[in-house]
């Protein structure tokens, strides 16, 4: 059984000062403030600073690298310290405290288990073309990969000992390549991957896009970085 | 009118190529891997120049009818080899300023802790 005194919460925040200490203090309720890491992407706000002043582990990145490069960091640093997994939470308070012993119980089985928004529980609606364009994504990668996923693009995932092993010299910083890429890598990889439905909350800033021409650019980069990924060889990144 | 012929045209050209690279080399600028490439275009330009039939002997052997077409399309074939070189040195670069930026933020964390 997994420890959960022995996971890893990697919190990856970009000028998150804002919802950032709502996020922290919810976390310290259940979670010791040592298996707590906010990984500082580079920011231009404070976000470096609340983080200090929560006492929790901060990995501070001098240059912006995107999710993909955030996580890569908390990856390599789980690694070192000898975490048994990482489990990727978002500053921006999309993600609930709650819900992760529900995507840690399903590690205990697999390698890699993404929080899905879309597989039955919560109230997480996207409406318009980018639902569809988020299901035609996940249809495809559900067939690549042989296995049924809903939502491809949630940064609400767990990643086991393999996983962490694998991700930290092997993670895509770019765009959708940290959540649609690394499904494929893993799945290359032998992992076992597994989806559990969560809830998530409404985003606080920021609202999905919706419009048409949005949706149709986000199907289209994610197709090249599915195609791209699937041609790859599987070299560990340098 | 026309001041210069096309023979001391390419000498020129090859000069000014000559005494920017190395200038650039001097000054550190430049480094030896990228300055090789120049030099063998600035050298290239040179012969043609001083033995204009190396060019034409060169370009009919290649089934052109004017050297200088054929002139064309050496610089041009050696211009996007050139910069698919430089794409793909800065992915490289990119890459591992990303990993010394990863390895900073760990070994800062980890020093930090002790």
């Amino acid at each position: 059984m997994l420890d959960s005194k022995n996971v890893l919460i990697a919190v990856p925040a970009f000028n998150e000062e804002e919802s950032l200490p709502e996020v922290l203090e919810l976390l310290l309720e259940r979670y010791d403030r040592n298996q707590i890491v906010v990984i500082n992407d580079g920011s231009k706000d404070r976000t470096a600073s609340v983080a200090r002043n929560f006492n929790v582990k901060l990995l501070d990145l001098p240059i912006n690298l995107g999710v993909g490069g955030a996580m890569r960091t908390a990856f390599l640093f789980a690694l070192r310290q000898d975490f048994d997994a990482v489990v990727q939470f978002d500053a921006d308070g999309q993600h609930l405290v709650q819900e992760i012993p529900t995507l840690l119980s399903s590690l205990n089985n697999n390698d890699l288990v993404i929080g899905s928004r879309f597989a039955g529980v919560g109230n997480y609606r996207t409406i318009g073309p980018r639902r569809w364009a988020m299901r035609l994504l996940a249809f495809f990668i559900s067939r690549s990969v042989n296995h049924k996923l809903t939502d491809v693009t949630s940064g609400f995932r767990a990643s086991g000992r393999k996983a962490v092993e694998l991700f930290a010299s092997n993670y895509p910083s770019e765009y959708l390549g940290d959540t649609v890429e690394s499904i494929v890598i893993a799945h290359k990889s032998k992992l076992k991957i597994a989806e559990v439905p969560v809830a998530m909350a409404y985003r606080q800033k920021g609202k999905p896009s919706q419009s048409l021409v949005q949706a149709t650019l986000f199907l289209g980069r994610a197709f090249i970085v599915l195609l791209l990924s699937n041609m790859h060889k599987n070299s560990s990144r340098k | 009118m026309i001041l210069l012929d096309g023979q001391t045209q390419g000498l020129v050209i090859a000069g000014l190529l000559f005494v920017v690279t190395f200038e650039l080399l001097r000054r550190r600028f430049l480094t030896e891997k990228y300055a090789a490439i120049w030099i063998v275009l600035t050298v290239v330009i040179c012969v043609f120049s001083i033995f204009p039939p190396v060019l034409s002997v060169v370009a009919e052997f290649f089934g052109f009818q004017l050297p200088a077409n054929f002139f064309i399309v050496i610089i041009l074939v050696f211009l996007i080899g050139f910069a698919m070189q430089i794409s793909l040195e800065v992915g490289k670069l990119e890459s591992e300023v990303q990993r010394l930026a990863e390895e900073i933020a760990v070994t800062k964390l980890e020093n930090n802790d002790n």
